[in-house]
């Protein structure tokens, strides 16, 4: 339905990327997205701004793809841009209209804060869109692995990832069919008063649910069928291993982390 | 409403790597009154076709006429209500999209969107629950406590219940028992001729084709490949084996019989009751000489 929509998406793929061990993956991404917040002037945003194009550049997606495709958190970038740039009173006015001023402090905050957003985000789903579902949450049982120590449920919750996030998609196609066929009922969602269109949703919304349900039973009872019980003593089919290009990019980013936190002032 | 395809082509997601082509380029013309049946398997493009005649998906290049509502790429902002109306559409697993809390209130949610008075939507729910073979006690209960053949069966009266001059049925009878399978196709037919409805089948089927349909059209991977009267298709026949699509049993029977046997009958589009009579007359004829 929403072609354009990138995120949570999954592009099969054999470039470096895609070949990186998902641990590796997770754990570089998780760190950047905490690097992200260290960032305190041009050259540091310059040097993640470039880390992450060309990390995208590596994975062989193109660039407008991904700019596109994350078109809803546009909007939320711009709205958090124009909040800081008209309600920031920091530094000199730049310009002004009758009582509305913009000061040069929150020109430079909305477009830092704007910066990390997109960062943060096409950074996380390049995640997404060269590691499939399945190595997602393979790493992350893996990496939280010595919780279980604690007694933490980690397979419990990796599967309730790895399910969650295989019917994504599903549900999306799920909508979509049954969008369409309350649109040719005429069920009008694009038009009309915010109330109508509201009510509108109800005949989407329930059905998607029961589907839902009965899929969630199916799926019990499938698992039960063959035996499944629990993490304990599960056996894995493909085991995740460390190559030397983990190795390899493990230096090169600890390299450029180096680097930013002499930038940073 | 006569319906007429030109040169339509379709592309699912365009300009990213799931970028793919539906459709190629398809010609039909679809006259009023007519039954006809689109047959192809998975994949060959069968249920993107018929969601062109609802303005549900536009076609990527070349046009859609249906009566006076053109759809093509420069005119994707119109009001569409009209056309809808005038065109149901049964989904496959029609089923799935009820959600009112009774039957009645699920029936009437289509006209009513359509602008039809509240008095004519009762006189319609009467006249549609009766000829959808169901009893009028079933309007007052949940959608959801009906079994599964009896909410299919609500749930085309749903769709009936808008007055659609054109009815297009994907895969109608998916999932239901072969007796059920046989009544809805039956209930189809039935309403096809009563109402004067131009009937669009979708269907893997091919005894369904053959039995109901006027003409039959072939897709395969998105491309027509074939097109036809009954007749006409079995005369094509060996083309339908080189797409895997199996001929109805009557006349698998029918071509045994012709090679086996030293005389030959004649395929005109004959029920298997006909056939049989046809074969009786010959065996007369042989045994009278």
């Amino acid at each position: 339905m929403k072609s354009w929509l990138v995120i949570g998406q999954y592009v099969p793929g054999h470039s470096v990327l895609h070949r990186l061990d998902p641990r590796t993956k997770l754990l570089m991404i998780f760190t950047y997205v905490i690097i992200v917040f260290f960032a305190n002037n041009t050259l540091s945003y310059g040097l993640l701004a470039i880390f992450a194009i060309w990390t995208i550049f590596l994975s062989k997606l193109s660039l407008t793809y991904i700019l596109k495709g994350i078109t809803p958190i546009w909007f939320f970038i711009i709205f958090s841009f124009l909040i800081h740039l008209f309600f920031t009173n920091d530094g000199d006015i730049i310009w002004q209209l009758s009582g509305l001023k913009i000061y040069s402090g929150g020109l430079v905050k909305g477009l830092t804060i704007s910066l990390r957003f997109l960062l943060l985000i096409m950074v996380t789903s390049l995640l997404t869109l060269t590691t499939s579902p399945m190595e997602i949450t393979d790493a992350l049982e893996n990496l939280l692995s010595p919780l279980q120590k604690w007694k933490f449920p980690v397979h419990e919750l990796a599967l309730m990832l790895s399910i969650s996030l295989r019917f994504i998609p599903t549900l999306m196609d799920e909508l979509d069919k049954i969008s369409k066929a309350q649109a040719s009922r005429g069920v009008d969602l694009r038009t009309g008063s915010l109330k109508s269109r509201m009510y509108a949703v109800i005949p989407l919304l329930v059905p998607l649910f029961i589907s839902a349900f009965r899929r969630a039973e199916d799926l019990a009872m499938a698992m039960e069928a063959r035996g499944y019980r629990g993490g304990e003593g599960r056996t894995k089919l493909r085991q995740l291993s460390y190559s030397w290009l983990d190795f390899q990019a493990v230096v090169i980013y600890i390299f450029i982390m180096i680097i930013f936190f002499m930038l940073r002032n | 409403m006569d319906i007429q395809f030109k040169k339509v082509s379709y592309i699912y997601q365009p300009n990213t790597p799931f970028s793919h082509q539906a459709l190629h380029e398809i010609d039909l013309t679809i006259k009023s009154g007519e039954f006809i049946a689109i047959v192809g398997h998975t994949g060959s493009g069968k249920s993107t076709l018929l969601q062109h005649l609802n303005g549900l998906i536009y076609p990527a290049t070349g046009e859609v006429r249906i009566g006076e509502y053109v759809l093509n790429d420069e005119n994707r902002k119109q009001d569409l209500k009209e056309l809808r109306q005038k065109v149901g559409l049964v989904f496959q697993y029609p089923e799935h999209q009820l959600f009112e809390e009774t039957v009645e209130k699920d029936i009437a949610f289509g006209p009513r969107n359509f602008g039809v008075p509240d008095k004519l939507i009762d006189q319609r729910i009467k006249q549609v629950i009766e000829e959808v073979g169901l009893n009028e006690e079933i309007l007052s209960k949940s959608p959801f406590e009906l079994s599964g053949g009896q909410m299919r069966r609500v749930a085309i009266a749903g769709i009936l219940a808008a007055m659609p001059e054109v009815l297009v049925l994907d895969e109608p009878t998916a999932g239901l028992d072969p007796y059920g399978q046989q009544q809805m196709m039956a209930l189809f037919y039935r309403l096809h001729k009563e109402r004067k409805l131009t009937t669009i089948l979708v269907t893997h089927k091919m005894e369904d084709a053959f039995t109901y349909a006027d003409r039959i059209v072939v897709l395969e991977k998105g491309n027509k490949i074939l097109e036809g009267t009954p007749v006409d298709i079995f005369r094509d026949r060996r083309f339908l084996h080189n797409v895997r699509l199996e001929l109805p049993e009557i006349l698998l029977f029918l071509e045994k019989f012709n090679d086996t046997f030293p005389f030959t009958i004649e395929y005109k589009g004959q029920t298997v009751e006909e056939i049989a009579v046809e074969i009786d007359q010959k065996l007369k004829e042989i045994k009278g000489q």
